[in-house]
């Protein structure tokens, strides 16, 4: 699409120079709302339990479960919670699973005497062949055994199950099923193409050079200094930039201030400083030509747990001058041009992978979809506020994009939902490593990769440099 | 040395009280329902809102730390927040609430001297 545009112009770069200069100017935002305001937290108490943002979670989804469970297994089916359970009678239960993980780290296991462990080598996936499954409402928990893949479930999840209690105390599901799809508004039909660039992962202060070309040909593509006038044309269709988290490198948050003696590091500025600067300039040149939504990620410096918040705009002097810099949480929500997008940085999906046998990131994202909420395994396993109010991962309607950051690779699908839902699912990948980001295109609901690879010394092809797939 | 001391002796005496009608032993033990003295209204209140905290319908009600004020989640929160669920908690508790603001015996849960 973009570059089917790009080619329809007459070439003009190897012409002489022209007394006018073309100019194209951005295509206009016409609407834009900022829908994050679930996520930002005002005054923060950390002093409560995380039952409360579990109990919340069992009571809004439970309608949703209910009414889900009496479409697929018809409306005779009793619902009835755990302390009604008789032996032997076919029931459905709606309630918050947790699964029971041998390989799960626990920090009890660690430091406990009696055990004498060494801490545990982090892995990639904690699941175990072993691993149980336990059901839980407001007052009870029994364990499920039956046909249900405990392999692919992760604790948080809050589904419906069929089946019966038996008489050892377990209970023998047939099927189960989840709360599905939100409802969701319909797309606005738009006239023009517009675009707007989902990038993650810029990976800034990794130490690395050779990124940072392909950071700086992203800033010109989107700012139209790069190309032809037709490239310049199609530029300038892109109406807005989502930055998806992990600006920052892995490499900024070394821990060596901690482990050495203090005389050792007292005039050492912390990597990140050096990153963040970096990342102003590179904002100052995006925000003055194009609107960017910054969102942090897992080794930027905001809060850790979920949902994370807007970095501060006392670290980048240069690029807050221009109001197009809009700092936003990290789960972000927000409706451009009547397109709703919902998007997190990737640390849901990343944690799901760890205790799930899902491989593939945007099986994961779609999952999370269907189970109507962004990150389940938000307390257990992944840091999170405590709520006590409501749970504000939970799907209130069904976007219209939805997408992740930080994946290895990319991944897009149109996903459809029971009642004639049409989700866009992205994975948006790494920029430090795959030097690709991703355009959507709002009109057609359509995503292209578009990659900016540079010409490294171990490249023997000159194949790199160039724009669309 | 006094008399021998014994076991009971350890126990707090407690004077036999004269029933209503004057009767002294052998009356029967008073009828279900029936308090002995009626209870103060403030104690009445708290125990309205006691049963509040323990009714498990309306969610979690922990309290973790010492501070009312900066913790956990106070009584008003809980029916708060039960409203907005649809649990359709008593409105006679927001009411004993609303009028004693700032006590903590009124607005903080049952545990919340205990810390959890």
């Amino acid at each position: 699409m973009f570059s089917e545009q790009a080619a329809q112009r007459a070439h003009t770069l190897l012409s002489p120079p022209s007394a006018n200069n073309a100019t194209f100017a951005r295509v206009p935002v016409s609407t834009y709302t900022n829908s994050s305001q679930p996520f930002r937290l005002g005054e923060r108490s950390f002093s409560r339990q995380y039952a409360h943002i579990y109990a919340t979670r069992l009571l809004q989804m439970r309608p949703f479960l209910v009414s889900r469970a009496k479409q697929h297994w018809g409306g005779g089916v009793q619902v009835k919670k755990l302390c009604e359970l008789q032996p032997g009678e076919k029931c459905c239960v709606v309630g918050t699973l947790f699964k029971a993980m041998p390989l799960q780290p626990s920090i009890l296991r660690e430091i406990s005497e009696e055990h004498n462990l060494l801490p545990q080598p982090p892995r990639s996936k904690y699941i175990h062949p072993d691993d149980e499954l336990v059901l839980e409402d407001e007052l009870q928990r029994i364990k499920l055994e039956g046909s249900i893949d405990a392999s692919k479930l992760v604790t948080g999840t809050v589904l419906a199950v069929l089946g019966s209690a038996r008489d050892s105390g377990k209970f023998l599901v047939e099927d189960h099923c989840f709360a599905e799809l939100a409802p969701q508004q319909p797309a606005p039909a738009l006239d023009t193409d517009r675009f707007v660039l989902l990038v993650s992962g810029l990976g800034l202060g990794g130490g690395g050079g050779e990124s940072l070309l392909g950071t700086q040909l992203l800033v010109d593509v989107v700012t139209g200094q790069l190309g032809d006038e037709g490239e310049q044309c199609s530029a300038a269709h892109v109406s807005r930039v989502i930055l998806a988290g992990n600006l920052l490198s892995h490499n900024t948050q070394s821990r060596d201030s901690i482990n050495k003696a203090k005389y050792l590091t007292k005039k050492t500025q912390a990597a990140s400083v050096e990153a963040v600067k970096m990342l102003d300039e590179i904002l100052l040149q995006l925000s003055a030509s194009v609107p960017v939504d910054v969102m942090p990620g897992e080794f930027d410096p905001t809060n850790y747990t979920l949902p994370q918040q807007p970095l501060h705009p006392c670290m980048f002097p240069l690029a807050t001058a221009y109001s197009t810099l809009q700092l936003v949480t990290n789960p972000y929500q927000a409706t451009i041009d009547g397109v709703r997008f919902l998007g997190t940085s990737g640390q849901n999906v990343s944690d799901i992978f760890r205790y799930s046998s899902m491989e593939d990131h945007l099986e994961i994202l779609e999952w999370t979809l269907r189970v109507r909420h962004i990150s389940p395994t938000a307390p257990d396993t992944l840091g999170c506020y405590p709520f006590y109010k409501t749970d504000p991962f939970i799907f209130p309607e069904c976007p219209h994009v939805y997408f992740c950051g930080n994946t290895p690779e990319f991944g897009s699908k149109i996903f459809r939902g029971p009642e004639d839902q049409r989700v866009l699912l992205v994975a948006v990948p790494d920029f430090s490593t795959t030097q690709t980001a991703c355009l959507v295109n709002l009109r057609s609901l359509a995503c292209q990769p578009i990659s900016f690879s540079g010409f490294g010394a171990e490249d023997e092809d000159l194949g790199g440099l160039g724009l669309g797939p | 040395m006094g008399r021998k001391r014994l076991i009971t002796d350890s126990y707090p005496v407690v004077k036999r009280r004269e029933g209503p009608a004057g009767h002294s032993k052998g009356e029967l033990a008073p009828e279900l329902g029936e308090e002995p003295q009626p209870l103060s209204v403030d104690e009445a209140e708290l125990e309205l809102l006691r049963q509040f905290d323990l009714a498990w319908q309306y969610g979690p009600c922990t309290d973790a730390s010492l501070l009312p004020t900066l913790a956990g989640i106070t009584r008003l929160q809980r029916w708060h927040r039960a409203e907005q669920m649809g649990l359709e908690p008593p409105p006679e508790v927001r009411q004993v609430l609303q009028t004693h603001p700032g006590d903590p015996r009124f607005q903080c849960s049952l545990w919340h001297l205990y810390p959890l």
